[in-house]
């Protein structure tokens, strides 16, 4: 009888671990899980779906309706003067900043390494400054938090200028 | 709401995890049977982790869904195997255990956006040196094992050094956002090696000086050793550049070597380290101990309640990695560490899709500071460092240790919202303002 009783206990122990390395395995079959829908959601943003992309939907109307010059896609450089009328699309976001490691880097001695992001996010356009020293100005307006803009808009950051088209 | 999900649905298997190691507690201990209050104890664990699941998808719905059943599961096998240990201390730690869940919903209530913080960051740096140097304070501090990092409020002790390292990270995160580039600038190379410019070296020495100070006046060798590796690795995320990291390891041995030469208390732990044997029944006791006991564990243990944890000195708190090599053998002990991997894995990937440049490094920051505080004292037992005292996060008893690696995890989990919250909702970004054509 106690020998039974000891085996049970080995038995229960070995449960026990193998209760553990399941709790593992659930953890890493949700994150896969979690990765995959997560991606989807950020590449195809306004997708027909459930859950959230509902939400998103929702405020896609009201967003479009609210800009009065339509959604730009692009930025046009103005200044400085060498490479003004440059046009660069914007597909998913676009970094600016000194740094190479940015979209496109500017050699402006008053920009940060990465200083400003310009993003397409569903059918709006956002202006965001990345923690800048000298700050990003839309419409001449320095940035506190990220805005929407629209077409015409200017942005300012260092002595650079751009536009929204 | 997938997050939360999924997060309810671990949470549910932590608790069966946690409540079968505790009946095999009792099954396994003198009395062969289980434990008298194993349903209130199952109650208990239960609605604490789904009332904290409620007020994260009250308060953060968007936010990970896996460092708080990871971080809940550590807690949860900690405190079975510190009610095998010492059912006293056991009570104590329920106690905790719901101040630092009420910590972690009183931090998610109180800080929406962790961005505004960061313009506190000098604040933050002075009341963290305050509450980091408050026990030594005559009257106020108390004297424990030899350390005096304990400050004795009312029938309470408390370490405050385990709320100064939280602080101080968010001074740092502040401070090297604002700081980084020109921290990051190259004016000079020595030997082919860009070298950022010398007088931004201050905050590197400042971080020098605050763990030689902590180390030489309270005597606590873990703590000092993980302010360095917090400061280090948080420079070295925000600017990238390795000089730093060469720079600390040069300090960080020359301290090391110092320390060694001037104090006999250093010197002795270097000893035990490299061979505890050669005093296996006095100074080197406790490392010996826990070398047997995890011997005897084996592959998976001698099973809970069956083995002789308690011979090793402060079981419950430093050595609680043994008592789980001992008793769950191997695979237990590499399930904690399993654990803990998992935990700054999730902490990392937090942090790498924050909004912010600041929220990031905080993450990064805090989940580093769990990862390599679970590091130096699982190191110390395995003789893979000195042994240091400080406590294996969210496992081992200790009040103040819990409550801060829960706001810990409330700032994880906080930061990670914030991010979702950001990329889906729009409406919360305002027009640019035009002027009137």
């Amino acid at each position: 009888m106690p020998f039974e009783f000891d085996l049970l206990l080995k038995i229960l122990q070995l449960c026990l671990l193998a209760l553990l390395y399941l709790f593992f395995f659930r953890v890493l079959q949700s994150t896969i899980r979690g990765t995959k829908s997560g991606a989807g959601v950020l590449q195809h943003a306004p997708g027909p779906g459930i859950g959230r992309n509902i939400l998103g939907r929702q405020k896609q109307v009201d967003l479009h309706d609210a800009v009065p010059n339509g959604v730009p896609s692009s930025v046009v450089l103005i200044q400085p003067p060498d490479l003004s009328g440059q046009e660069l699309q914007v597909v998913e976001h676009l970094t600016f900043g000194r740094a190479t490691s940015c979209d496109v880097t500017l050699d402006d001695t008053y920009l940060s390494q990465v200083h400003m992001r310009v993003s397409a996010r569903g059918p709006a356009m956002v202006v965001e400054d990345l923690g800048s020293t000298n700050g990003t100005y839309v419409n001449d307006k320095r940035l506190e938090t990220p805005v929407r803009v629209a077409v015409g808009d200017r942005i300012r950051i260092g002595e650079t200028v751009m536009e929204l088209r | 709401m997938q997050a939360r999900n999924s997060e309810l649905g671990l949470l549910v298997l932590a608790t069966i995890i946690t409540g079968v190691a505790y009946a095999l507690t009792g099954l396994g201990s003198s009395s062969a049977n289980l434990p008298a209050n194993i349903v209130p104890f199952l109650g208990i664990v239960l609605g604490l982790l789904l009332v904290t699941h409620l007020v994260i998808r009250w308060l953060a719905p968007d936010a990970d869904g896996f460092v708080f059943p990871l971080a809940a599961l550590l807690n949860g096998m900690g405190y079975m195997m510190i009610a095998r240990l010492d059912p006293d201390l056991a009570s104590k730690q329920t106690a905790w255990t719901f101040i630092g869940l009420g910590a972690f919903s009183a931090t998610l209530l109180l800080f929406r956006d962790l961005r505004t913080l960061a313009r506190y960051r000098y604040s933050f740096a002075l009341l963290g040196v305050v509450l980091l140097m408050l026990p030594l304070v005559p009257g106020l501090g108390k004297n424990v094992n030899g350390a005096r990092i304990w400050l004795q409020v009312g029938p309470f002790t408390i370490q405050p050094g385990e709320f100064a390292k939280v602080i101080l990270a968010l001074f740092l995160a502040g401070y090297l956002i604002d700081k980084r580039e020109l921290l990051s600038l190259s004016t000079r190379k020595v030997a082919g090696i860009a070298v950022p410019n010398l007088k931004h070296f201050g905050p590197m020495l400042l971080a020098w000086g605050v763990a030689l100070v902590v180390m030489v006046l309270q005597r606590d060798l873990g703590s000092s050793l993980l302010f360095f590796t917090l400061f280090m690795v948080m420079i070295y995320i925000a600017t990238e550049r390795f000089a730093y990291v060469l720079v600390g390891l040069v300090l960080f041995s020359s301290g090391a070597y110092g320390s060694w030469t001037f104090f006999s208390h250093v010197q002795r732990r270097v000893a035990i380290w490299i061979d505890p044997y050669a005093d296996a029944k006095g100074a080197g006791f406790q490392i010996a101990e826990a070398s047997f006991s995890m011997a005897d564990g084996g592959l998976t243990g001698t099973g809970l309640g069956l083995g002789t944890p308690n011979k090793i000195p402060f079981a419950d708190t430093d050595m609680i990695f043994a008592a789980f090599g001992e008793e769950m053998g191997l695979f237990g002990a590499t399930a904690i560490l399993i654990l803990f991997l998992m935990f700054v894995g999730g902490g990392f990937r937090i942090a790498s899709s924050a909004r912010s440049p600041f929220e990031s490094l905080l993450a990064a920051g805090l989940t580093a500071l769990l990862g390599f505080q679970a590091f130096i004292i699982i190191g110390g037992i395995l003789r893979v460092l000195p042994l240091t005292g400080v406590t294996l996060p969210f496992v081992s008893y200790g009040g103040s240790s819990l409550v801060a690696n829960y706001v810990i995890l409330a700032i994880l989990i906080r930061v990670s919202a914030s991010s979702k919250e950001d990329e889906l909702g729009l409406s919360e970004i305002p027009e640019a303002e035009r002027a009137a054509a």
